[in-house]
């Protein structure tokens, strides 16, 4: 193995725990996910290799840049089979009964979200990018980010008392 | 608790428990896989933010030789070519050939790559650039130059078309980093032509065109800066224009036989 290639699977094997978690959130699919962070890694490969363009300055900031992106192109592509909800579900969701469920009203939020609003809450709150930040990796705005996010934040305002966090004690979850 | 950090909490609370049981290695591994393919696919090992733009640079720094054309393949030597540029410059119809189909031999030497473009354009051809990352790569059917031209980059590049992926692939958005298309392919005269218009990328901007011909994609890339990515400007564009770009890979100077 060449040693930029043994550099790039060093990078990858650190990072893709992190890409995996946004992945997770943008997808809202275990399996989905996955599939984006390889697409991810494959284009980030090729730009690690590339040798007339020197090192990637922010291999870090580079690689979820373009996981964000392929993200946004691929659901511009398969924009035809989803549908942004009207409204949420009705779902307990803030009964605390367990993280699953909460983890799946969380899932079903999401998925009533644009695209676009999904990534400005996975970029703003899971990353904590600054607004200007996420609109640069999103290509888009300041004001588009400021208006998704408003909006974004409004679907899941349901969902904010409610702790997902686990007592290691007792193996379950409570605030 | 204010709404961001509320927020902030959910979303971390709900990705905590994936990473145990993600199998990040498979992952990583099938990331590397497809990043191969993607490679072999584009044969670019260029910035995937211009990555057709400068495509052509890639490949002749970044394929293995295994990979590009057959090595050593005995070609037939054409004609000595005058380097003042007398030859004429005019395109000339070629068919499309079937994919690896050489159907004509290189004539210019890498090393005199320069003169003939300062023959073709005018202007004043300066230094070539031979040390990492740009190099010189003269091979039988595979020529690869860095040099100046009016003070700044310029790439010019000969490979077999059958070590590259078509120019429909090359621009297809589905292979770009923002989803958008990689360029423009067009076809004038016969020839096949990829336009890349003019990218920034890293504080340079460039321009670029391929054209298949011959077998062979012969491809220009045009810098509006000494280097190829974090030096300023020296010109206010790249100084060699589409129309002079194109009229430089659709030259028959390049080969015998056309």
């Amino acid at each position: 193995m060449s040693t930029r290639t043994q550099e790039f699977e060093e990078f990858a094997l650190a990072r893709t725990p992190a890409l995996l978690r946004s992945a997770r959130l943008l997808s809202g699919d275990a399996h989905l996910a996955e599939d984006l962070v390889q697409d991810t890694l494959a284009k980030v490969y090729v730009r690690w290799h590339a040798t007339l363009r020197g090192p990637i300055d922010n291999p870090v900031a580079y690689a979820h840049t373009a996981l964000t992106r392929t993200f946004l192109s691929n659901r511009r592509r398969r924009s035809s089979t989803e549908r942004p909800y009207a409204d949420l579900p009705d779902r307990p969701v803030a009964d605390a009964t367990g993280a699953a469920e909460t983890r799946m009203a969380l899932d079903e939020a999401l998925a009533g979200l644009a695209p676009a609003d999904r990534a400005v809450l996975v970029l703003r709150y899971l990353e904590d990018l600054s607004v200007e930040e996420t609109a640069a990796r999103m290509g888009v705005s300041s004001g588009a980010v400021r208006n998704r996010s408003m909006r974004a934040l409004e679907r899941i305002r349901p969902l904010l008392d409610t702790s997902l966090t686990i007592t290691p004690e007792r193996g379950t979850t409570r605030e | 608790m204010n709404d961001h950090s509320s927020a902030s909490r959910l979303l971390r609370d709900a990705t905590r428990h994936d990473d145990l049981t993600i199998d990040v290695d498979r992952v990583v591994h099938g990331g590397i896989s497809r990043g191969r393919a993607l490679r072999r696919r584009r044969r670019v090992g260029t910035s995937l933010a211009a990555a057709t733009l400068v495509g052509a640079i890639g490949v002749a720094a970044s394929v293995g030789p295994g990979l590009v054309g057959e090595r050593g393949t005995a070609v037939v030597p054409g004609p000595g070519f005058a380097t003042d540029g007398s030859a004429s410059p005019t395109p000339s119809p070629s068919p499309t050939p079937t994919p690896g189909q050489v159907d004509a031999a290189l004539t210019v030497a890498a090393a005199d790559v320069p003169a003939v473009v300062g023959g073709l354009l005018g202007g004043e051809v300066g230094e070539v650039r031979t040390e990492a990352p740009f190099g010189l790569v003269d091979e039988p059917q595979r020529r690869t130059v860095h040099f100046t031209y009016d003070g700044t980059l310029t790439t010019f590049v000969i490979e077999r078309a059958d070590t590259l992926a078509s120019c429909a692939a090359q621009v297809d958005p589905a292979n770009q980093p923002d989803g958008r298309p990689g360029g423009e392919c067009v076809v004038r005269d016969g020839v096949e032509l990829l336009l890349s218009p003019p990218e920034e990328a890293d504080g340079v901007t460039a321009q670029g065109v391929s054209a298949w011909r011959h077998g062979y994609v012969v491809s220009a890339v045009s810098y509006d800066a000494a280097d190829g990515k974090d030096v300023a400007p020296v010109t206010d564009a790249p100084p060699i224009s589409m129309a002079e770009l194109e009229e430089l890979v659709t030259s028959d100077v390049w080969f015998t036989g056309s």
